[in-house]
């Protein structure tokens, strides 16, 4: 089972290495600098797939907090915890890259439009619910608050994506369908990279939180 | 009669100066410079540099001339009448570059000019700093947090086996 496990996360990680080299090949090399934005569009082709794999990671944080809701089953709260660490992460990655791609294409770093603002209220969610269960007294009780934030916190995900249309906002519109050719293959790739590393950080993550609970199990053992 | 012929000559003698002078001797000169943006660093010798005139808004004429090594270029012979515009051009790279309206005041026959020229694409190198700190940031991100994982997986792995360990000696 182990070598299993051990195989299936070194053909992760050397596809993941594989698919990075291509994908840097694509964004830097082989993609035409778009005409009206000149070089700074090429933050594109990391900003979108970054904000896709936050997206993914509290989608898996909506999905797993209702399993553990529903079952009580530890291993969907640690899926749950792990996702929504990397969901922050990469969120917290999409704030920042947005904000230097806005600087030279609007002139600011960042302005309160419906996107921007919805996309820091998400980040804001998920940083709550990692708080809720590092501050809980009782892991449990923690879990439990941290499942029900997870579930309604992702009502915001739909809203971050549809603002763009929903609302009048300087962010550009969702123009994956009119991207040229080269330009689509490059995002396509770099979305399926980014998405290899989500899913090697995840199991990375959930290993590491199954570590901690038995530590506690055995910390629990040695008390007793 | 005799008399006053000539006195009518003398008069219309003493008159041709100041009627030229009012026509704009082609006397005057344009003097340039041309600087380069955004750190005065760049070639700006050899480059074509046009002057066009204008009356009114009727194009009169044109001709060029090349910048010396250090940039400047001159232009000489050119009419100082207050009714004519001249407009001097740079073509550096692949884009014009164009002086604001000169005009001679009356008495005056020297303009000075300067022209700032840039490279097309100077919009775009300035944002590869952008392009480049995003990218570095992302990974330096990412990177670091991989890192965190690890080290944190290594102390957890040393805890599990020293309490094991402990557990093992307690029974």
């Amino acid at each position: 089972m182990k070598i299993r496990g051990s195989l299936r996360n070194n053909t992760l990680l050397g596809l993941g290495f594989a698919l990075m080299m291509i994908s840097l090949y694509l964004m830097f090399i082989y993609v035409p600098t778009e005409k009206g934005m000149g070089i700074i569009q090429r933050i594109f082709y990391f900003h979108v797939p970054l904000a896709w794999v936050a997206f993914l990671a509290f989608f898996v944080v909506f999905i797993t907090s209702i399993l553990y809701l529903w079952k009580r089953d530890t291993k969907w709260d640690t899926l749950a915890h792990a996702s929504a660490e990397i969901g922050v992460v990469f969120t917290t990655l999409v704030l920042i890259t947005g904000p230097i791609w806005a600087r030279p294409e609007w002139g600011s770093w960042w302005t309160w439009d419906a996107r921007l603002t919805s996309s820091l209220i998400l980040w804001l969610t998920y940083i709550a619910y990692l708080l809720v269960r590092s501050f809980a007294e009782e892991e449990e009780k923690g879990a439990r608050f941290a499942a029900v934030i997870g579930i309604v916190g992702f009502i915001n995900v739909p809203i971050v994506y549809l603002s763009v249309n929903l609302w009048r906002t300087q962010h550009p519109p969702e123009l994956v369908s009119d991207l040229e050719g080269s330009m689509l293959l490059t995002l396509l790739v770099s979305i399926t990279t980014f998405t290899i590393l989500y899913c090697l950080l995840i199991m990375r993550n959930v290993s590491l939180k199954s570590g901690i609970a038995e530590v506690k199990r055995l910390r629990g053992l040695l008390e007793e | 009669m005799k008399r006053s012929i000539v006195v009518f000559v003398v008069i219309l003698i003493l008159c041709i100066p100041s009627a030229v002078a009012a026509q704009g001797s082609p006397e005057g000169q344009i003097e340039g410079q041309v600087k380069i943006e955004p750190n005065g660093e760049g070639d700006v010798s050899d480059l074509e540099a046009t002057i066009t005139w204008f009356i009114g808004a009727k194009i009169e004429t044109s001709y060029g001339t090349r910048t010396n090594d250090d940039g400047t270029f001159s232009f000489s012979n050119l009419p100082t009448d207050p009714d004519y515009t001249y407009f001097v051009s740079v073509h550096y790279g692949d884009s014009e570059f164009h002086s604001s309206p000169i005009t001679f005041e009356s008495g005056e026959n020297i303009k000075s000019v300067e022209i700032t020229v840039f490279p097309f694409d100077s919009g775009e190198d300035d944002n590869l700093e952008y392009l480049f700190a995003a990218f570095a940031i992302v990974w330096v991100v990412i990177f670091g947090y991989v890192l965190f994982l690890q080290q944190r997986q290594k102390r957890l792995r040393h805890d599990i086996e020293t309490l094991k360990t402990l557990i093992k000696e307690n029974d």
